[in-house]
């Protein structure tokens, strides 16, 4: 049986003085410079394997039969064509006869051949007889009274009604009210690295490697899935192309080569093409919201009623906070899930904030025009008290300094010609307070070191920290530091999600690699004529503190060991690391009224996220978390045909992406706060940016902006609704 | 995908006899989009005859002070043509906006005139519509957003996806096609075709055993010529709408326009209507708006893609402007 | 309210088979997320027996369902 989670923090213990993170003076610190990922040189020169590029002798290729129907009931499946085709060497039923196919790429079964395409053709020449069923290609179609059963129980599903305060004395005390509906859309996750992984038994042993957020917990999937013993499966992911949440389920494409492997006695590799992965890979639900919002004369909100719903496809749920950061006193939300025949939504970098974002900060512009105010200045009127983990106003403050906010111009950009220009701003949130994770420190005697961890690199990074964290504490040179991570077998460390991977791991190896040193020391002293508490070491040297000049470069010291290395473990202990973050961005956008094209042209990211430990790395995270939330305002769309309920652009070709060229300036300015330790910085970045853009656009056209995204035509709608609904600026 | 054989011929008449080699052939240019039909089990041909060593690549003087383009050149290399740029400046813009500097590298004019649709239905296994031998067009009730506005009352409602097409059309240019009967030159305009229930399995008049080897521009004469193409992304996308126009100069006014638009029709689209507002005309601002407003006379747009004739406007209102050596 | 992923599955009251990414993540309590919005679930759910986001019986996964009375729910 599961545990709940999560846990609430204990309290530090003495390692945490022992072991914090400030470093003596008298060194160089190690932590909070730019670090270059150790295994930048493999990935840009193909060195790096992914589990993709795994190959394993004798090794088959399996490829799954899927749903080409929103919803139907499986009549028969008829392997007899496929197992006579070319290559075959096993079929699989995943789904019975009789069972149904809730969405298009619903997996019914499963081939496997001697090659790829192989098995892409036998898989096509199962003949699947469905009886074709009603379904729901919209929330709205789905929301219908008169609606067909699709879903038998329920095809919404009302969550409780949340209130706080007094809604009507807060409307009472508003000078405006708005009404308005609110929208953003279904994108899905697009890993660069399909869904994929190869298992190879060995006996009743599983080795697979997977291209997973989590190999312990896949592990534990696979095992659970398979009904073996957890111990007996081993999971191995080195290089990973991306999973922003969605590589956390051990679903078919692990478990399909899993039983296929066991049965045919080969090792089986399975890999998603494009489409089965936007088909059914997860993806971010809709999010729909109608609000009615009261605001004071002097800019205060005082009440936000919201009816919100919105879809996660097939039966899942699809939440987010509302309203997002900003008080309002008084409060109603009522949620509805409405379950519409497409994939799963999974977590999806920090799943709804950036929905319930968007709709806040959407609304906040509007009211800041009813009152007369600057959106910033009505931000700065409702924020929640500033606290270390809530430093909005001051980071709204210097923002404003740094972007030249005082350039912005009122809403509805008054310079003649086609191309208007815009300011927007919005504030981010989240946790990224990881608790568990262990780590292995081992000092040879030649002076190399061993820092094993089994947590995994989704491209995050993850890798590059265990020298930073070792070589800060050793003072060994971060060249003789090797870092193992991506292997079950390693000690156990949570999934890659929720920014709590760095916060959970961190710890492990700063505890591990302080008890390795002060081993070290214990065993070197001697040699240095002093006792192990009066030696430091830095700078590739162990060294008297007193005395500096007293010192051993490191692999002088390390060869003292005689034959017998050091070990040392650690384990997530609190006080190295904290959780909640907070950061904002301001966005500076053009829109063409002619063509109804936006470009974003500015971002400024302001972000915290505690002690950084490797600057390159923790930048790196806001832009990629702002370059996704661009996709999500501009680009990205899952488009279904509504008739049939398939997906018009499983690709990447009508499914947008920015390029290179699509991808503005962006500025981040990291907040230290080396006094909280390490918190997670994967997930706030990504918040914002949409809904930045979106304030902008409104900023330069003054006209309202509620849904995304932002594709051409629907800019020129905007503006056209707004002009023929008679409006001047919004 | 189906296994194919794979010819690889160094001269146009091997290749056009590998086309007669019988079952389902098609000639291979840069494969930029007749792989990934392949991959998408759209097309399965028997034989594949690569063209890409087999036609000309060059683009040579002709003798009436015209250019002819082989059919083998890459697109980078149509973009960057001294040549080129300097004498039909808008088949160079044309083509050096294409997909990706890879997509280019790959990609030959023959390719680029021959491509099949992009229309999100026709390129879905699930949807077997007209295009496909089917007995329907998806979009013509379906998300139609990025389809036709002129020339939609036939059975597809696809936009021709050639970029070059455009410019070509605008030029003046005619095709040298040939199959191992014989050859014969057809004007660009002429090539593609609207599509009729008999027709709309393809979209220009090639046979298939027929390759187009050249691309003959005319002397221009005293032209000035402007290309706009309206595009969301800047790189891998395609261009929502587009316009050439090719203006025919007498001093500061306009003596004869052509007016052309990409990816409204299911061909590149003659705008007769601004064509003729343009005569006579000083080549200023005005000229600009009218033409754009002259073009998109007599559109239809289906259920979601009205927006698209106001930015077809746009898209010639600049291209006159760029004409007039005007940004926007 | 839980880390923003966190729903409410009680062992001991849901099946024992469902999963969340919570679950796996190993996350300390936010307590303060309260001061900035309400209790939400947006996790995403999947059943153990069938590695899909639908039980053996081909209903979805849910905390709300996946509980004592349905015919696969096992404690
Ligand atoms: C993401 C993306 C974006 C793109 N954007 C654009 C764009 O903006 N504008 C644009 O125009 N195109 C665009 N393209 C398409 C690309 O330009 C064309 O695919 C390319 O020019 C085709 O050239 P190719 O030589 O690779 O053609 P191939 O794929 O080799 O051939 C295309 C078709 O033409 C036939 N063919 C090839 N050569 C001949 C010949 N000599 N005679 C007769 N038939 C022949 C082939 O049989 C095939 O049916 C884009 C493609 C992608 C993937
Ligand atoms: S679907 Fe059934 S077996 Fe699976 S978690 Fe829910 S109740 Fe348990």
């Amino acid at each position: 049986m599961q545990q709940p989670t999560p846990q609430p923090t204990p309290q530090p213990t003495e390692n945490a003085t022992k072991y914090a993170w400030t470093v003596p003076p008298d060194r160089t610190r190690v932590i909070g410079t730019s670090v270059p990922r150790v295994d930048g040189p493999d990935k840009v020169s193909g060195r790096a394997k992914y589990t993709y590029d795994i190959a394993r002798p004798g090794m088959l290729h399996a490829r799954a039969v899927r749903s080409p129907h929103p919803h139907a009931r499986i009549v028969s499946i008829d392997f007899s064509a496929a197992k006579a085709a070319p290559g075959v060497r096993g079929v699989l039923t995943w789904k019975d006869p009789g069972t149904e196919v809730m969405y298009q790429g619903d997996v019914v079964a499963a081939v496997a051949a001697d090659t790829e395409p192989q098995a892409r053709d036998a898989a096509r020449l199962v003949r699947v007889e469905y009886e074709v069923l009603p379904f729901f290609s919209s929330e709205a179609a789905a929301m219908q009274p008169d609606a067909p059963v699709v879903f038998p129980n329920g095809n919404t599903q009302a969550g409780q009604t949340q209130e706080t305060g007094d809604l009507a004395a807060g409307f009472a005390a508003a000078a405006h009210t708005l009404e308005a509906t609110y929208s953003t859309h279904v994108i899905t996750h697009v890993c660069l690295e399909s869904h994929c992984s190869v298992c190879e038994w060995n006996g009743d042993q599983l080795t697979a490697w997977v291209s997973t957020q989590g190999v312990h917990a896949s592990k534990q999937q696979i095992a659970g899935a398979l009904k073996i013993d957890q111990a007996n499966v081993r999971v191995i992911c080195q290089y990973m192309g991306g999973g922003f949440g969605s590589k956390v389920t051990a679903d078919a494409p692990i478990i399909i080569p899993a039983r296929m492997s066991k049965d045919l006695g080969a090792p089986v590799k399975m890999v998603l093409d494009r489409k089965e992965e936007h088909l059914d890979s997860g993806n971010r639900p809709s999010a729909f919201a109608r609000v009615r919002a009261g605001v004071s004369a002097d800019g205060m909100l005082t009440a936000f009623d919201g009816v919100t719903w919105g879809t996660g496809g097939a039966g899942q749920g699809a939440n987010f906070p509302l309203p997002y950061i900003y008080q309002f006193p008084n409060r109603r939300r009522a949620h509805t899930n409405v379950y519409i025949n497409t994939g799963l939504q999974r977590p999806m970098r920090a799943p709804g904030h950036p929905q319930g974002c968007f709709v806040t900060e959407m609304l906040l512009d509007e009211l800041a025009d009813l009152v007369g105010l600057d959106p910033l200045e009505l931000r700065l009127k409702n924020l929640p008290p500033t606290a270390p983990d809530a430093m909005w106003a001051e980071y709204y403050r210097m923002g404003a300094k740094q972007f030249g906010w005082d350039r912005r111009h009122p809403t509805g950009d008054r310079n003649p010609g086609p191309i208007k220009t815009g300011m927007g701003v919005s504030a981010n949130q989240w946790g990224g307070g990881g608790r568990a994770g262990a780590a292995h420190v081992r000092i040879q005697p030649d002076g190399s070191v061993l820092v094993q961890c089994g947590s995994q690199d989704l491209g995050t990074g993850t890798r590059t920290l265990l020298p930073v964290i070792a070589g800060e504490t050793l003072g060994a040179p971060l060249d003789a530091i090797r870092a193992e991570i991506g292997d079950s077998n390693l000690p156990f460390a949570g999934v890659s999600g929720g920014s709590t991977a760095t916060p959970g791991i961190a710890p492990a190896i700063r505890i591990a690699s302080g008890r390795a040193r002060d081993a070290l020391f214990a065993r070197v002293a001697s040699a240095l004529d002093a006792a192990p508490e009066e030696l430091a070491a830095g700078d590739g040297r162990i060294f008297v503190k007193a005395a500096p000049e007293r010192s051993l470069a490191w692999r002088a010291a390390c060869k003292l060991l005689g034959q017998e290395p050091i070990t040392a473990d650690g384990q997530w202990e609190p006080g190295f690391s904290s959780v909640n973050t907070s950061g904002v961005q301001f966005a500076e956008v053009t829109v063409d009224t002619e063509t109804g094209i936006v470009k974003v042209t500015r971002i400024l990211a302001i972000q915290d996220c505690g002690l950084v430990l490797d600057r390159l790395l923790a930048e790196s995270q806001v832009y990629g978390g702002v370059i996704g939330s661009l996709n999500f305002a501009l680009f990205e769309d899952r488009t279904l045909d509504p008739r049939t309920g398939v997906m018009l652009n499983p690709n990447m070709e009508h499914y947008l992406l920015a390029g290179m060229t699509d991808v503005p300036q962006i500025d981040v300015v990291l907040m230290d706060m080396p006094e909280r330790g390490v918190i997670g910085i994967g997930e706030p970045p990504t918040v914002s940016t949409a809904s930045a853009i979106a304030n902008a656009v409104r900023n330069a056209l003054g006209v309202p902006i509620r849904s995304l995204p932002l594709h051409p035509h629907r800019v020129l709608a905007a503006i056209d609704a707004h002009t023929n609904s008679g409006g001047g600026p919004a | 995908m189906k296994a194919f054989a794979y010819v690889n011929p160094s001269n146009e008449s091997d290749a056009l006899a590998a086309l007669r080699s019988g079952g389902i052939v098609r000639p291979l240019g840069g494969g930029q989009d007749l792989l990934a039909r392949l991959k998408d089990y759209l097309d399965e041909p028997d034989r594949l005859v690569s063209v890409k060593g087999a036609l000309n690549r060059e683009a040579a003087a002709t003798g009436d002070g015209g250019l002819r383009i082989g059919a083998a050149m890459r697109l980078f290399e149509v973009a960057e043509h001294p040549e080129i740029l300097k004498r039909y400046p808008a088949l160079a813009e044309a083509a050096s906006t294409v997909g990706s500097p890879q997509i280019r590298h790959q990609g030959t004019v023959g390719g680029n005139l021959n491509q099949r649709p992009r229309c999100w239905y026709f390129r879905q296994e699930e949807f077997v519509c007209f295009k496909k031998g089917g007995n329907r067009c998806f979009a013509a009730d379906g998300e139609n957003q990025y389809h036709s506005i002129f020339g939609n009352d036939g059975p597809s409602k696809i936009v021709h996806p050639s970029s070059l097409a455009v410019p070509l059309v605008a030029y003046g240019a005619r095709f040298r096609l040939a199959s191992a009967s014989g050859e014969r030159e057809v004007a660009a305009a002429d090539y593609f075709t609207l599509p009729s229930m008999q027709t709309v399995q393809k979209e220009n008049v090639l046979a298939d055993d027929e390759l187009l080897t050249h691309v003959i521009l005319p002397a221009p004469g005293n032209v000035r010529s402007g290309h706009y193409e309206v595009r969301f992304k800047e790189s891998r996308d395609w261009p929502m709408a587009f316009a050439t126009v090719v203006l025919a100069m007498n001093g500061p006014s306009i003596d004869s326009a052509r007016v052309v638009l990409g990816a409204v029709a299911p061909v590149p689209w003659r705008a007769e209507d601004a064509e003729r507002v343009l005569r006579g005309r000083l080549l200023d601002d005005a000229a600009a708006d009218v033409a754009g407003e002259a073009a998109v006379r007599g559109a239809k747009p289906l259920a979601q893609n009205a927006y698209k004739i106001r930015i077809t406007r746009t898209a010639v209102k600049r291209a006159v402007l760029a004409a007039a050596g005007r940004s926007v | 309210m839980h880390h923003p992923d966190s729903p409410a599955v009680v062992p001991g009251v849901q099946c024992e088979h469902i999963r969340h990414k919570a679950m796996y993540v190993m996350s300390v309590e936010n307590r303060d997320a309260l001061r900035f919005y309400d209790a939400y679930d947006s996790a995403s759910y999947w059943c153990q027996e069938t590695s899909s986001g639908f039980g053996p019986d081909g209903h979805p996964v849910r905390p709300d369902c996946c509980i004592a009375g349905r015919g696969c729910c096992r404690h």
